[in-house]
This record gives C-alpha cells, sequence and structure tokens, in this order.
C-alpha cells in the first residue's frame, strides 16, 4: 500500500469522524474532546481496517440510495403483508447464489444490503464465492433481485461483475 | 404549518405500526429465518418513517444529520446481527422451515 494512499485515507476517516464528532454534540464547544478523540479513533480504524482497493464513486451515491430507500419500503410493505395475512403465505427456502462482485468491501456491502431488501437474507457464504440466501418467498425471482442489487453496488463501486450461473436450490 | 403537522403525525403513526407489525411477525412466523426477515425489514422501514417524521420537526441541521446517523447506525446493526444470527443458526443445522402442500417446486 502506497504512503500517500494511507494519508489520504486517514485524512477521509478523520473527516467523516469529526463530522461526526460534530453531529453528536450538536456542534457546541467540546472540541477539546471530541479533536484528540477523532486523530485517535482514524489511527485504530486504519489500524485495524487498512484501507481497500475498493473506491466509492460519490455520484453514483445519490442513485444507490434511492435504490436502497425504494426497495426498503418494498421489503418492509411486503413482511408487513405477509405477517397479517391469515394464510401467512411463506414458501422460504435456501438459495445458493454464485457472487458476481469481487470478494471484499462489494460482496460484504451486496450481504448488508439483500438482508434488508424484500425476502432475501444472507445465510453463509461459501468460500467467498457462493452466498446461500434465505428467502422467504421461492416463487419470486430471488437470483433476479440479488442480481440487480449486485449491478447497483457494481456501479456504486466501480468494478467489474464476473459471468456467473443462476442460483440454485441447495 | 398544520399540513407538516399533520404529516408527521401520519409518519409516525405508520412507523409505530411497522414496528408493531414485526413483533407480530416474531410471535407468528414459524422459524428463525422468518423471523429474522420481519424484524429487520419491518423496523427498518418503521424506524425510517419515524426519522423522516422527526426531520420534519427537526429545528438544526446537527438534530436533522443526527437523525439520519441514527438510522444509518440501526440499519448496519440490524443487517449485521440478522446475519450473524443466521449464519449461527445455519451452522448448528437449524433447518429452514417449508411450506406443506406445495408442489410446484
Amino acid at each position: 500500500m502506497h504512503r500517500s494512499s494511507r494519508v489520504s485515507a486517514y485524512l477521509l476517516r478523520l473527516g467523516i469522524l469529526l463530522a461526526a464528532w460534530w453531529i453528536l454534540s450538536g456542534s457546541s464547544s467540546d472540541w477539546w474532546f471530541g479533536l484528540p478523540l477523532a486523530i485517535i479513533a482514524a489511527a485504530v480504524s486504519l489500524w485495524l481496517t487498512p484501507p481497500g482497493h475498493f473506491l466509492l464513486r460519490p455520484q453514483r451515491i445519490p442513485g444507490f440510495a434511492a435504490f436502497f430507500l425504494w426497495q426498503s419500503l418494498l421489503a418492509g410493505w411486503d413482511v408487513a403483508k405477509r405477517t397479517l395475512s391469515p394464510a401467512l403465505p411463506l414458501h422460504p427456502e435456501i438459495l445458493r447464489i454464485p457472487m458476481a462482485l469481487p470478494p471484499g468491501a462489494p460482496t460484504w456491502w451486496l450481504m448488508l444490503t439483500i438482508s434488508l431488501l424484500p425476502g432475501t437474507l444472507s445465510v453463509r457464504l461459501h468460500r467467498g464465492r457462493i452466498l446461500e440466501v434465505h428467502c422467504l418467498d421461492s416463487r419470486l425471482d430471488v437470483a433476479g433481485s440479488v442480481r440487480e442489487t449486485e449491478e447497483q453496488l457494481a456501479r456504486l463501486f466501480r468494478v467489474e461483475m464476473r459471468a456467473t450461473e443462476h442460483g440454485h436450490p441447495s | 404549518m398544520i399540513l407538516i403537522e399533520l404529516l408527521q403525525a401520519l409518519l409516525l403513526l405508520a412507523g409505530v405500526g411497522f414496528f408493531l407489525v414485526g413483533t407480530l411477525g416474531i410471535l407468528r412466523f414459524p422459524d428463525v429465518y422468518t423471523r429474522i426477515h420481519a424484524l429487520t425489514k419491518a423496523d427498518n422501514l418503521g424506524l425510517g418513517l419515524i426519522v423522516f417524521g422527526l426531520l420534519l420537526g427537526a429545528d438544526s441541521v446537527p438534530v436533522a444529520l443526527k437523525l439520519l446517523l441514527v438510522w444509518g447506525l440501526a440499519l448496519i446493526a440490524s443487517a449485521t446481527a440478522g446475519y450473524l444470527v443466521a449464519r449461527a443458526a445455519r451452522r448448528r443445522g437449524v433447518r429452514p422451515w417449508k411450506a406443506r402442500n406445495w408442489e410446484n417446486g
């Protein structure tokens, strides 16, 4: 890892932590505590999580946020409908879906994101390549919606997706 | 002004409703995996609606950002916790509940 990229990663994280402190302390004059804390916390975070080689593209964040907000609205609505329906319409299944995103940050974000999207829940990652997904209704196109989320994340991180086969029941 | 307060009340009530549905889901859903679905998704939307309702009444930028920060951290925490519980259940060999009388698949 180049020295310059470590310095820029440190400054970025320091900036985020200072912003977080400003938000939490309500912009009052507690900087004598917040500033040293942010400096130490940024150093610790660099030590625990060295900068990766995946870069977020800031101009893609609004698009991803819109996708995520709309999908979490659908997810909450879907699960509420199933809960309140007297028949309890569930057809759960664990599917194995090959990952098209590269391992590392993009795959982790995918696993977190799909757990909040309609009808999908990350269960286990096999050798970093095959994701076990628990779905509430296997009659829906689960592999397709995971693929769509992967495409969104690939755009957010500017990474290439690998060709994979479709998911199949485990 | 009264319109904003009305909208706020609607958003807060809807948010509370989704929290209630999430809790109902824990009681009604048949196994650990489906219960995680109910909790993470319904609570995510419930908290989101409450946060947006409160945003309408936020009187300063730090307060508004604090609300969004709370939501973001809660999202990451619930998705992570849901994954860890599901993975622990899977590793212990908990079999997912299956619908009976279902022949299409």
